[in-house]
């Protein structure tokens, strides 16, 4: 705190001693979106600025009534006369035919608001017809779903817990329903999703692997109140948005599973039933003195119940009552506060809450007539984390050339790793009793960050964004700190080509150990302790970005990954007990990620789409577990991804197809079976991961048939998932016999010909 | 017409879900191993049992290896174990003190030949100690206590064996019985019982100091002997042994899980035969008999 007060003091004191006038504002085009790196230069000057990624500027410069040059090779030249500490919106019209392909961000960083833009999601074939932010992502390079079907995001050989996933600026710890097939998140409660694939500014960090923003609509380019109906096969869903264009925003977007719902209310309360909800409610405005305030809240649930009763008499007059219960939910809830304290001061002031619980309930009762009461037994198992973050973040205009991001961000997280209550009462011969084992309470762990960054205009063509972040990790008695280097340059060749390159390092001082699937409910969030070290890791990356004539562009990254102290579980059975410490059930090793991703993409026209090749490697290596390096569960050497969709908003038809062929996925199969010391039968293993299944190739289709009727625009969306029926395992499966280990049966389940279908009515 | 709804959206998931079998070659190109197992001690004559592995979709049984070839090198001879019908493996009578490096090899002409060197850790010297009636047993009554001391080596990894029984004089044998783990050098991660009841553990939490590890005999265990009560084994033991048996421990942990969890439930068994299986465990040290 007291680093963060000084570093507030010596910009106060440059800020003092400055005495020329500031002038600020955002450049856009016509369509509103932000252009990057136009020069803004006041004549007869050395007064020159750079509009940043968000297309934004300031200018330090003499005379008010200069008339500043808004230069940028894909637009004509602007000449304008600004206020003295104004905050201005300057259009620059592109020419005919001009790229606008955005060459900012960091090497590896890629959204669909403005590097991949206009590539019309909605058109993409999802999976049982559910419209997923996820599978978006999956979809790009670097980025793979992990096992066949799944919704999980495994970014350039990390493990989904190594995602930092932000939705509205607040962490969400599980973002899967139903067991990982289905993402948290209502597509139209997202305006624009984007993915750090290793390096990223300062600002974000706390995991290794990626950063991940999802930001829901807070602006269009017209008010009033727009709504959309949507009904899928897994839910029925509803947004309705309200926004002020310029003034304010209120979205609220809601899903609920429907199936549930046609079986009688009888058999759901008594016998079974599933269902799962989400709920995004947003709302900001600008205040009068242009500060903006913003309020997100997200609740998801998931919750599966099944019960089945056993006549325990001959009479049938004793009945015993079986229930399992499962289930988990997210709260998440952010106020954020973005002020401009001068013409050279402005910062965002946030506080969120992130709560991730999950529960599983065992439970006996017994109706006996003979007995006044019910009874009865109960065993909760609870698991969960608590997240309250407050942030401060700033951005210093120093001089036209250096920007400086700064802040300190304070996480407060409490897990509980494990709790188990077995509750017994109402037997007539045993005493009520309540025991409480495992973690009692939540245990808190805090990080405290301070971070600062320079974005250093070198000249024309060259930016330099260096700084640091250090963070102060403490848990249970224990502190560490750390400090990770923030380095990335830009170059720009000329006016179609950039070349970027970057180094980070990361410390991630949680880990989510792995008892199933990814995006299993049964997963546990630990924090870093004494014994089990933070993750560490290290990134290289370097991307060449080029515009390809006047629809199409490209880019290629390589980025090579070392990562240090990765957790995983050794012993399933006794990390999942929560009266067991976990520490003594996972195991800490090293790892290695090194790839090429080529990314062509086409933004124009009625045909857009992206091809993306990796080439990508990944290892670990645990020594407890096997004396060498092996394959990470989902290396996927090659991998091919193909999207395309015809959008034509007139006409009655449009379709998206995804195209995906490439490495097949990881499994261990025992190749041979040995006598032990002891005499017992082992199998042989000569590696982890020693079985690549066939290569993957998955076609998607999606057909998309608009009509108008009633006053209403209505939409029916239909997919089939894994069209071409090719045998992509969701598992394969190793069984013997008997205990004996004989006659081996290697069994593949696979998914094909998922249909899927949506309706959809806008309003 | 809920029905309905039901079952068609039900059929057409299910009806996307196939099952079928496959053979992959890594199992149909298995190349058989010889399999080495022996526990060689310090001053102790030597037996080694051989094996070969099958493949995994083999339904043979592994086989005995009656006609392979084993030497053993301590760097000053090389002598040839020889295999006897009896006892179903290869002998020597040749003994080698603690401190000494050995390279085994053993060679056949239908399996790749494997080599494994190993080392005999240093021996050290526990003491052992009964008081009657010293402690409280875990049914709350009043046994015997049973003490271990020895002076851990400072400045690197240590690994050990403890086994403790007691004699029954009816029958005439030692019958061992269970060591409880609660002192905390035998945390979960830094120990492991094996089916006789022995303990391994590792000197992680005690490195470099003196060490007593104690326990309390079942009340009246062997009140009426009148020679040898109890026996405590103590031994220290090499890392590659300590690997070995804590990697079969997790196999036969992960054997009981039901689903499959990524790589959890396949645990690679740690071996120090190059190119082969088995383990060439060492281990010095005595057998404590306290009367």
């Amino acid at each position: 705190m007291r680093y963060f007060a000084i570093l507030l003091c010596v910009f106060s004191v440059a800020h003092s001693v400055s005495a020329q006038r500031v002038t600020r504002g955002i450049v856009l085009d016509q369509n509103e979106n932000p252009l990057h790196n136009v020069k803004i230069q006041e004549p007869s000057t050395q007064n020159i600025a750079y509009t940043n990624d968000n297309g934004e500027f300031i200018l330090t410069y003499f005379e008010q009534e200069s008339k500043l040059i808004f230069t940028y090779p894909q637009t004509d030249t602007v000449r304008l006369a600004l206020k003295y500490d104004a905050n201005t919106k300057v259009f620059m019209r592109p020419k005919e035919g001009s790229n606008e392909y955005h060459f900012g961000y960091h090497a590896g960083f890629l959204d669909f608001g403005n590097k991949n833009k206009n590539k019309n999601l909605e058109n993409m074939p999802y999976f049982l017809g559910e419209s997923d932010v996820n599978r978006q992502l999956q979809m790009l390079p670097g980025v793979e779903q992990g096992n066949e079907g799944y919704s999980n995001l495994y970014v350039r050989g990390g493990n989904v817990d190594q995602n930092l996933v932000l939705y509205n600026g607040t962490p969400i710890y599980n973002f899967n329903h139903i067991f990982g097939i289905s993402s948290t998140f209502h597509h139209k409660s997202i305006k624009n999703t984007s993915i750090h694939r290793g390096i990223a500014p300062a600002k974000f960090g706390g995991r290794s692997s990626s950063i991940i923003n999802l930001e829901s609509e807070k602006d269009r380019d017209f008010s009033g109140l727009e709504g959309e109906f949507e009904m899928t096969p897994l839910n029925a869903g509803l947004y309705l948005g309200n926004i002020k264009k310029g003034v304010s925003y209120f979205t609220i977007a809601a899903r609920r599973s429907w199936i549930d719902l046609l079986i009688p209310q009888e058999v759901r309360q008594n016998s079974q039933t599933a269902n799962i909800y989400d709920l995004q409610v947003n709302y900001g405005r600008i205040l009068k003195n242009k500060d903006k305030l913003d309020f997100s809240l997200m609740n998801t649930r998931d919750l599966y119940f099944l019960s089945s009763s056993d006549d325990g008499d001959t009479s049938g007059s004793v009945v015993t009552r079986f229930g399992i219960t499962q289930k988990w939910s997210n709260l998440l809830a952010s106020v954020k506060y973005t002020n401009y304290v001068s013409k050279r001061f402005s910062g965002e002031q946030s506080i969120y809450y992130s709560s991730y619980k999950t529960s599983l309930e065992l439970e006996q009762e017994i109706y006996d007539p003979s007995i006044n009461s019910i009874p009865n037994t109960q065993r909760l198992q609870e698991r969960g984390i608590r997240d309250i973050g407050i942030q401060s973040n700033w951005i210093y205009h120093w001089k036209n050339n250096h920007n400086v991001s700064f802040g300190m961000q304070n996480s407060t997280k409490l897990f509980l790793v494990g709790r188990r209550t077995n509750v017994v009462a109402g037997y007539p011969t045993v005493l009520d009793s309540k025991e409480v084992s495992g973690d009692e309470k939540y245990k808190p762990s805090n990080e405290l960050v301070l971070y600062a960054e320079d974005a250093y205009r070198l000249n024309s063509n060259t930016k330099l964004d260096y700084g640091f972040r250090s963070v102060l990790y403490q848990f249970d008695g224990t502190s560490k700190a750390v400090i990770e280097p923030r380095i990335h340059g830009t170059f720009f060749l000329d006016n179609r080509d950039v070349l970027k390159l970057g180094y980070n390092r990361h410390n991630q001082f949680i880990s989510q150990l792995s008892l199933g699937n990814a995006g299993s409910p049964q997963n546990l969030w630990v924090p870093s302790t004494k014994q089990i070290l933070p993750l560490k890791v290290d990134v290289l990356e370097a991307a060449y970005e080029r515009k390809l004539g006047n629809d199409y562009s490209a880019s290629i990254n390589v980025y090579f990954k070392r990562m240090q102290n990765i957790t995983l579980v050794s012993n399933l059975e006794d990390a999942g007990n929560a009266d067991l410490d976990w520490q003594s059930s996972v195991v800490q090793g090293t790892g290695r990620a090194y790839g090429a991703e080529l990314f062509f993409q086409k933004s124009k026209g009625y045909f857009t789409g992206w091809i993306s090749y990796a080439y990508s490697r990944s290892t670990r290596n645990f020594p407890e577990l096997f004396d060498e390096d092996f394959n990470f569960s989902f290396d996927r050497p090659h991998m091919l991804k193909i999207y395309g969709n015809y959008t034509d908003k007139r006409s009655q038809f449009n379709f998206g197809f995804n195209y995906i062929v490439g490495s097949g996925q990881l499994f261990t199969l025992p190749i041979g079976k040995f006598r032990d010391q002891s005499g017992n039968l082992q199998l042989e293993y000569n590696t982890l991961n020693n079985y690549r299944s066939n290569v993957y190739q998955r076609f998607d289709i999606s057909v998309m048939r608009a009509k108008h009727t009633g006053g209403l625009d209505q939409e029916w969306r239909f997919y089939i998932y894994n069209m071409l029926g090719s045998r992509n395992p969701l598992n394969i499966s190793p069984d013997f016999e008997d205990a004996g280990l004989s006659n081996l049966v290697v069994n593949r389940v696979y998914l094909a010909f998922v249909p899927g279908i949506a309706y959809i009515v806008k309003f | 017409m809920k029905k309905i709804a039901i079952y068609i959206l039900g059929a057409s998931l299910f009806s996307s879900c196939f099952e079928d079998t496959i053979k992959p070659d890594i199992l149909k190109d298995y190349t058989p191993k010889l399999v080495v197992n022996s526990l060689i001690a310090a001053d102790d004559s030597i037996s080694i049992e051989i094996t070969t592995s099958v493949a995994a979709i083999d339904n043979t049984f592994p086989n005995l290896v009656k006609d392979a070839k084993i030497t053993i090198n301590d760097g000053s001879q090389e002598i040839l174990l020889v295999y006897r019908d009896l006892t179903e493996t290869y002998n020597s009578p040749q003994t080698f003190p603690a401190g000494t490096r050995l390279e085994v090899r053993v060679t056949h002409p239908d399996y790749p030949n494997v080599i494994s060197t190993v080392f005999i850790p240093d021996d050290v010297n526990p003491a052992g100690l009964l008081i009657e009636d010293g402690g409280i047993d875990t049914g709350g009554l009043v046994g015997d206590l049973i003490q271990v001391s020895f002076a851990d080596p400072g400045n690197q990894d240590n690994y050990y064996r403890l086994k403790v029984s007691y004699f029954s004089e009816t029958v005439g044998v030692w019958v061992p019985f269970i060591f409880p783990k609660s002192d905390p050098s035998l945390a979960g991660y830094n120990s492991f019982a094996l089916d006789d009841l022995s303990i391994l553990f590792n000197d992680e939490l005690f490195n470099g100091q003196n060490k007593t590890f104690s326990t309390v005999a079942p009340s009246g265990i062997v009140s009426r002997n009148t020679g040898d009560k109890f026996r405590v084994e103590f031994t220290s033991i090499s890392k590659d042994y300590f690997e070995y048996y804590r990697s079969i421990q997790r196999a036969t942990d992960a054997r009981d899980l039901t689903f499959q969890g990524s790589y959890n439930n396949a645990v690679v068994i740690h071996t120090n035969v190059l190119n082969g299986l088995g383990i060439l465990g060492t281990e010095s040290g005595k057998a404590i008999v306290l009367k």
